[in-house]
């Protein structure tokens, strides 16, 4: 396999404790409050076929979907741009800014324009852009890549973030909060994370009013009003699209649904699974009526995927980073050894299928197949089921083939499978010696042999009572 | 003045869900119009610094109140809904420091789900709105304001408001 940035990447976050500590701080609080709002169970399965059922409806109907919508948004002095991968959504974005004249570029938060690559394009063809989510802003400040696709920052301490916005903005760190040492009491801590926050609003404030266009990215497009709808908390996102100039929206093509109707269904579960909120703290449906917009519907490699029977209901996922909160591997490594904008498992499956297995064949692996994630999922993806899948379909190294035919060959002829049993008792290192053994080793102790082989124990044991026999007699009796 | 004992059941489930946000937000249920000038005679800072929906200015401007209606209203999640005929029109509920939304007892629904099912014709912007302006994105934790306003409160009356006649009666 080629992947092997994938592997060296979630060796190196799993060999950080405080990394995998942070992170799981953080999303147990989201499911912690998830599951206080709308408990696992038959109530909340019902809630989800639905919603599941609105998304598979939605990518059915997916052309007609994206022919009202076109005609929505240009009924209403909008225009739509089809770009069929990243190049051509960077390059439409760039046009479109030139167009307007703009040098300073506000953003609000969007996996979208991540997955394009789209901040370092527009920073090299001299625009400023600056992204106004407080989680975005904080991991732009350090030149890094959201960890996590709703909360950007949760792989970071309230020291970090003190110390980042030292360093970069010049802002004093919080009074009281050690920065190097043994760690604050809590509220000062808590206290520190409230001054950052509203210090961030005030080094923003007067950026939303110089920046000429607003780059966004959209929860869902409504083809019936040809709406583009944005989810938020802090209103940075209503900042962005209610001051500048023009709005520009970044989406992928499946974020298309019928109508307005669906979004009752759909949003209640999106905020309570991202981070437990029985509603998001402004929904805004906007048209080109309101502000002047342009759309750039990206394909990079949907289209194809919608055409996948097995793979199609990957598209159907609506980005609620829940399957992140509740990842074993992800609580341990955070997103960045995913190595693109999605992590987790959904990540875990989206970059391969649409990047392709060469270039991230490996991810697929990244997983335990726990199969919390296709528990947790609001639109019911059997996630551990397709990484299952996917990993059929990533290709196999000679020697592991090798390998596993040599066990096959061994375990079909009892003598010699006894032969490779008994050398591994009496020799137990030469198990380290292997590859597989040596990459095992590298993170875990080899597990020891057993004294004796279970067909030994059996024979010294099967002529003996069973004990439960014994205890049925006695309950009859 | 405000009504407590008498409040329908979503009135005041509506309460109730907007003090489950842990924010300064509340919800006021008024008798008339006359008691919803009062309260933004108590609340504002003077009279040029407030910014009325149905009066937008030409350039964006900060201002301590903001007065809007509210279309709708959500009794399950606490959330109002927002239909700005234009960007400048917005910024009475979005460049406020604490944002006085009027809704009517009339247009309270049940939950998210009814108030989608139920809109309207499609408008220039429609905002469902739950709460003053939030962040958690520092580890966790909430803070309040985010980017946008820091306080709201919900006057909810008998009848659907009139701004321009509040805006007089506030006035003399």
């Amino acid at each position: 396999m080629k992947d092997e940035g994938t592997l060296q990447a979630f060796e190196a976050a799993a060999s950080d404790p405080s990394l995998g500590e942070k992170v799981r701080r953080a999303v147990e609080r989201s499911v912690a409050k998830m599951s206080a709002h709308l408990p696992l169970g038959p109530e909340r399965d019902a809630l989800r076929d639905k919603a599941r059922a609105v998304r598979m409806e939605a990518l059915e109907e997916l052309p007609e979907l994206l022919e009202r919508f076109t005609a929505n948004i240009e009924a209403a002095g909008g225009r739509v741009h089809r770009a069929r991968n990243s190049r051509e959504a960077r390059e439409t974005i760039l046009r479109i800014l030139r167009e307007e004249g703009a040098r300073i570029v506000v953003k609000s938060k969007s996996m979208t324009t991540e997955e394009i690559g789209l901040n370092p394009f527009l920073e090299e063809a001299g625009l400023e852009v600056i992204e106004t989510d407080l989680g975005e802003l904080i991991v732009q400040l350090r030149g890094e890549r959201p960890s996590h696709i709703t909360a950007p920052a949760l792989h970071l301490s309230v020291e970090d973030i003190a110390r980042t916005f030292r360093d970069e903005l010049g802002i004093p760190p919080p009074e009281g909060l050690v920065l190097e040492g043994p760690p604050s009491p809590e509220e000062v801590r808590m206290r520190a994370a409230r001054e950052l926050s509203l210090a961030a609003r005030r080094h923003l404030a007067e950026k939303f009013l110089q920046g000429d266009a607003a780059v966004t990215g959209a929860n869902f497009l409504l083809a019936d009003c040809g709406a583009v709808v944005i989810v938020e908390n802090e209103n940075n996102a209503r900042l962005c699209t209610s001051l500048p100039r023009r709005q520009i929206v970044l989406a992928g093509v499946e974020k298309l649904l019928p109508s307005r109707a669906a979004l009752g269904t759909l949003l209640p579960l999106l905020t309570v699974t991202a981070t437990g909120q029985p509603a998001a703290g402004v929904v805004n449906l906007l048209t080109p009526r309101y502000t002047p917009m342009d759309v750039v519907l990206l394909d990079n490699g949907r289209l194809a995927l919608r055409e996948d029977p097995l793979f199609r209901e990957v598209l159907a996922c609506i980005r609620c980073g829940g399957c992140m909160n509740i990842c074993p591997v992800y609580r341990h490594a955070g997103g960045h050894p995913y190595g693109g904008a999605y992590a987790g498992p959904i990540g875990a499956l989206l970059r391969p299928l649409l990047e392709g297995l060469d270039r991230a064949g490996e991810l697929p692996f990244a997983s335990s197949l726990c199969g919390a994630c296709s528990e947790i999922c609001p639109v019911r993806i059997p996630l551990d089921r397709l990484l299952l899948e996917l990993r059929a379909r990533a290709r196999h190294g000679l020697l592991e083939k090798a390998a596993f035919r040599a066990w096959a060959f061994a375990a079909e002829r009892p003598a010699l499978f006894r032969l490779a049993a008994a050398v591994w008792r009496k020799f137990p290192f030469l198990a380290a010696l292997t590859p597989p053994g040596r990459a095992w080793k590298k993170g875990r102790e080899l597990p020891r042999p057993p004294r004796e082989s279970f067909e030994a124990w059996w024979e010294k044991r099967k002529d003996r009572e069973d004990p439960r026999k014994e205890r049925d007699r006695g309950t009859e009796g | 003045m405000e009504r407590k004992d008498d409040l329908p059941p979503l009135a005041r489930r509506f309460q109730e869900s907007l003090g489950e946000l842990a924010g300064p937000d509340q919800a006021h249920f008024l008798s008339s119009l006359g008691e919803a000038a009062e309260f933004l005679r108590e609340a504002r800072a003077g009279e040029e610094a407030v910014l009325w929906e149905d009066r937008p200015r030409e350039r964006p401007f900060r201002a301590p109140l903001g007065v809007c209606r509210a279309w709708k209203a959500a009794a399950a999640t606490g959330s109002i809904l927002l239909l700005p005929p234009s960007r400048e029109a917005s910024w009475a509920s979005l460049l406020a420091d604490r944002v006085v939304a009027l809704a009517s007892l009339e247009d309270l629904v049940a939950d998210l789900d009814e108030l989608f099912t139920t809109l309207g014709p499609p408008s220039p912007a429609a905002l469902v709105v739950t709460g003053s302006s939030r962040t958690a994105d520092i580890e966790k934790q909430l803070v309040i304001p985010a980017h946008g306003p820091s306080r709201l409160d919900v006057l909810f009356l008998p009848e659907r408001p009139d701004l321009a006649r509040l805006r007089e009666m506030v006035r003399s």
